[in-house]
């Protein structure tokens, strides 16, 4: 107690000294909390992109219809989802199962033709599992036979709006061109590129009348608790046979993922640059205070302050500026974030019309990760006395004679 | 000069400090070389391939053909007329090279792959994108013969090998079905995903027939003796009609990687700010510690401005010590880079054909980057110790003669 008290007093001896070197810490964290946001905010706009939209929490196919990602086989289908809804029915963690058929096609304006992804989907149960219905901006969601949902990016690229007229050109389950036409009943904007530009929904039943097949490609299933996701994987696994798979989101847009994850390990990276500076100037700091100290050293440890205390005293101090920096790093770091978790940064105007592979567009908001916020804490005080260790050494090596007589 | 002589006496009184404060500025400008080295290595890299593969260096279309790129509209495509190309008879223009680009669904039977072909002049093809040199099966493409290269993702997923057939169906310029089979003569891997996952290439003269499009292509790439006048030469040409002349300087993706590259600057001076808190620190000390001594030279007659420059001097050889130590550090490393590159196939493999982003990156190193990060390191620490020494003037002699 007696030491901790010294080392209190000592931080203040050099305030605006303390000030700056603590202030150095406190930058690297800050940068550090923010990143981290960011890229929460990023890969969370994501995974919400993926699950409200596009795969859900879990997805059953037939087996070996999933090969690689932007792959739609037709060969193989689940010909009889009842089959799987009645295994599946009794499990109580699932919120809604919905059936989806994914193919490719080409949309016809009358004038240009595009790729698109087409979509056939069971109104009734759709809303069960994702928030497509809620995202209609212009006109309405699907109801007469003929009806086609498309993005508001890909009506504005091909000149198409409400009560437009188009033609979906795809091949069928067997090799035939077919063509329906369709009317648009309304435009989504969801905020996921692959929906917003590339994608057009559809009736289920329309969809298999163009592919010549009467089952589905997948069943999408909605969670209650997606921290469970692996076992509820695992339960539907096991309940419905070696006939068929299931993937969990993640697995099915891994690249996604794994950019994400490089992407955080460079920023990191940039950022313990930053902590590494700032311990540099820890350390030059405590080789200041104890060149200084010499002479009260040597007094210390003349009048029966053993090197143990010594050490720990310069260890306090170090740990004192951590504290104290870190502190500061993290308000600094969360200031900056909640600024980001309520105002986001807007990168519409950057990306317009790039593909940037990553599933959002539009603003990013930044989530707070609260663990990792404490982790940066703990992260800056350790830093700062381990540093202090080396200059210490030297305190530890006086001679109490030698020392008092020290300019 | 004996200023100096006394200040680089000064910055051995207290070596060890010196030296770290020295570090701490060193690490800063490595960093700071290291990351616009890499960052020009990656613009460089998309560039080249945006010139290779996309757009040459000068990119000629109609403008309608422009405003609808997104739906590749053959209807749009430019007449190659003898007089377009005569009013393309620039001094500065190596070469033209006509290309279709036409979007088909590829695919037996139950599948449904969207691709992207690419009828291109076989001979000219080499000289820009030079895609003779990625065949990593079977031959390139000749103009004589009817054959197609395949990038090796979508071989894979169409199971097509060399010596397959691979058939073409999709609609022509009038919008009248049409289709070809086509030899599969070579399998080529660029490197980047979206292209190897999705582009095949056929002779021009087969494309021309294929889509009903005698006489004419969706754009014209232009390569030129000095890319770096491509702005400027696209400004030089006129043409009679509707043309778009696009240098590759204006692609969207590098206008964007640009924005980018401006966001790391502000990182870069947060590192500066940082290391130069340390020299702050240090020179908060020096001052304090000499309060004495200063006042002693001072009662003998140094003026405050000679007392200002022996310590800024002090913090300039810090400055310059560290500063040559991270400039020559950060230059090694990203010279070694350059000749060695980095592996970067992971993130590459899933790029997509717009951000054509190469395996491996060469760092780019140059003159002006490690120059400009040299100064910079050594402004920075002047700038940031003037600001404790300014205080030293308003010492009076005979009271900091009696501190302790």
């Amino acid at each position: 107690m007696r030491v901790l008290n010294l080392a209190w007093r000592n931080v203040f001896r050099h305030r605006r000294r303390t000030i700056i070197t603590a202030a150095a810490i406190s930058v690297g964290l800050a940068v550090m909390i923010y990143m981290d946001t960011m890229m929460n905010g990023l890969d969370n706009l994501a995974a919400g992109n993926i699950i409200n939209f596009e795969t859900s929490h879990l997805e059953i196919f037939a087996k070996g219809y999933y090969r690689e990602e932007g792959l739609f086989p037709l060969d193989t289908i689940i010909e009889n989802p009842e089959f799987i809804l009645q295994r599946i029915a009794k499990i109580k963690t699932i919120k809604g199962v919905t059936p989806r058929i994914k193919f490719q096609c080409r949309i016809n304006n009358g004038i240009d033709e595009l790729p698109v992804l087409g979509i056939g989907i069971d109104i009734e149960k759709e809303s069960k599992v994702f928030e497509t219905a809620n995202t209609v901006v212009r006109g309405e969601y699907l109801k007469n036979p003929d009806d086609i949902l498309i993005g508001k990016d890909l009506a504005k690229d091909m000149d198409l709006d409400v009560g437009s007229f188009l033609t979906i050109i795809t091949r069928d389950r067997y090799g035939t061109y077919e063509a329906y036409d369709f009317t648009v009943s309304g435009l989504i904007n969801t905020g996921h590129p692959l929906l917003d530009r590339n994608a057009a929904l559809m009736h289920i039943n329309i969809a298999q009348r163009l592919l010549s097949m009467y089952g589905i490609t997948e069943l999408c299933i909605k969670t209650r608790d997606d921290n469970k996701l692996v076992q509820l994987k695992n339960e539907i696994a096991g309940k419905i046979g070696k006939n068929f798979e299931v993937y969990t989101y993640k697995e099915l847009n891994a690249g996604i993922f794994e950019i994400s994850g490089m992407k955080r390990s460079g920023q990191f990276m940039l950022a313990l640059v930053v902590v590494i500076i700032a311990a540099v100037g820890i350390i030059n700091t405590m080789l200041m205070a104890v060149m200084e100290r010499i002479p009260e050293i040597g007094m210390l440890k003349a009048m029966g302050f053993g090197n143990y205390n010594i050490v720990k005293m310069f260890i306090y101090e170090g740990g004192f500026i951590g504290i104290f920096g870190s502190l500061f790093g993290c308000f600094l770091g969360l200031l900056a974030s909640f600024h980001l978790v309520y105002y986001g940064l807007d990168l519409s105007h950057m990306l317009e019309n790039i593909d940037i592979i990553y599933p959002i567009k539009f603003i990013i908001k930044g989530e707070i990760n609260y663990m990792i916020v404490l982790g940066v804490f703990i992260f800056g005080v350790v830093v700062s006395v381990i540093v202090t260790l080396w200059p210490v050494r030297k305190a530890t090596k006086l001679e109490p004679v030698e020392a008092l007589r020290h300019v | 000069m004996y200023l100096l002589k006394l200040a680089y006496r000064n910055f051995f009184r207290n070596t060890r400090r010196s030296i770290i404060s020295g570090i701490s500025v060193a690490i800063a400008i490595t960093v700071i070389i290291f990351a616009q080295s890499y960052m020009r290595g990656v613009i460089e890299n998309i560039s080249e391939n945006i010139v290779r593969l996309i757009s040459g260096h000068i990119r000629i279309t109609t403008k309608e053909y422009e405003r609808r790129e997104r739906m590749i509209p053959l209807s749009e495509a430019l007449d190659l007329t003898p007089e377009l190309y005569d009013e393309l008879n620039h001094e500065e223009i190596l070469m033209v090279s006509p290309r279709i680009k036409f979007g088909v669904l590829l695919g037996e039977e139950e599948l449904n792959i969207p691709a992207l072909g690419y009828a291109i002049d076989p001979d000219k093809e080499t000289h820009i994108s030079g895609l003779d040199k990625r065949i990593v099966e079977g031959s390139y493409l000749d103009a004589s013969s009817n054959g197609a290269i395949i990038g090796n993702e979508l071989a894979k997923r169409l199971d097509l090998g060399v010596g397959d057939t691979l058939t073409i169906i999709t609609r022509t310029a009038y919008d009248s079905p049409t289709g070809i089979n086509l030899l599969v003569k070579g399998i080529f891997s660029i490197g980047i995903g979206g292209m190897d996952r999705s582009v095949f290439y056929i002779p021009f003269n087969v494309g021309q027939k294929l889509l009903d499009l005698e006489g004419r292509a969706t754009e014209l790439v232009i390569i030129v003796k000095d890319p770096n006048k491509a702005i400027n030469i696209a400004r030089e040409i006129r043409l009679r009609g509707d043309y778009s002349i696009v240098p590759f300087q204006y692609n969207p993706i590098l206008k964007y990687i640009n924005t980018f590259s401006f966001v790391y600057s502000i990182f870069y001076a947060i590192i500066l700010i940082v290391a130069c808190s340390t020299i702050a620190n240090t020179m908060i000390m020096v001052v304090f510690e000499r309060t004495k001594e200063i006042g002693m030279m001072k009662a003998m007659g140094l003026n405050n401005l000679s007392v200002v420059g022996l310590l800024t001097l002090e913090a300039g050889i810090i400055g310059f010590v560290g500063s040559s130590l991270g400039t020559v550090i950060g230059g090694i490393l990203s010279y070694w880079l350059k000749y060695q590159g980095v592996d970067m196939s992971m993130m590459s493999s899933s790029t997509s054909a717009d951000m054509p982003f190469g395996p491996i990156i060469y760092f780019s190193p140059t003159p002006m980057i490690i120059i400009t990060g040299f100064l910079f390191g050594l402004l920075a620490t002047i700038i940031v110790a003037f600001l404790p020494i300014t205080r030293i003037t308003k010492l009076e002699p005979a009271k900091a003669l009696k501190t302790i």
